[in-house]
């Protein structure tokens, strides 16, 4: 995927302190929204939005007016949505790549159960012949 | 509770001074400030 600077793949395993009191709710206000709303996927989306959240605050708290605010976190926001429109159009090539590899599987599967029928005609067609050879047989033996 | 994220994101959470659990935290109550306003929204 050129020019498009994904994180390194590293992982950490972290611990998240909240109760289902707090966590219940949100998970409402997801499920409405369609997002996750349970496993290590529900606790990811969090942290990520909460995130984006604080990056958000750090621009404001540093901005002199809340025209300047608008501006920053309109700036933060706009280099996000670049990167997403990226990623989004490098998915939908995979996507589309991933569709086309699928039908061509299809396509190899239909002419392999194709074959597999003309097989088992032919093999019908050579046992119906061989039979009238044996009846053919039989009836000369008999005269 | 326990979850996998990518170092360079826990890495951008230090940088702002915060952890998983703030993080969460901020999350939830922004989610929450916009059902309110999605209430106060349909209400109006």
């Amino acid at each position: 995927m050129a020019g498009v600077e994904l994180p390194q793949a590293e992982t950490r395993v972290v611990s998240v302190e909240l109760g289902p009191d707090e966590l219940d709710p949100a998970r409402a206000r997801l499920a409405e929204d369609g997002q996750p709303t349970s496993g290590e996927a529900f606790l990811r989306y969090l942290c990520y939005l909460g995130l984006g959240y604080l990056e958000t605050d750090r621009e404001a708290a540093g901005a002199a007016s809340a025209s300047d605010a608008y501006e920053r976190v309109h700036r933060l926001f706009r280099s996000v949505d670049g990167e997403r429109a990226v990623l989004h159009f490098h998915y939908g090539e995979a996507a589309r790549a991933f569709g086309e590899e699928q039908r061509a599987q299809a396509a190899h599967e239909r002419m392999a159960g194709a074959y597999e029928a003309l097989v088992e005609k032919l093999e019908r067609e050579i046992a119906c012949r061989e039979a009238r050879i044996r009846n053919l047989e039989e009836v000369l033996r008999c005269k | 509770m326990q979850v996998t994220l990518l170092t360079a994101e826990l890495e951008e959470l230090d940088e702002l001074g915060a952890d998983p659990t703030r993080a969460c935290r901020r999350a939830i109550a922004g989610l929450s400030r916009l059902q309110r306003l999605a209430r106060f929204l349909n209400a109006g």
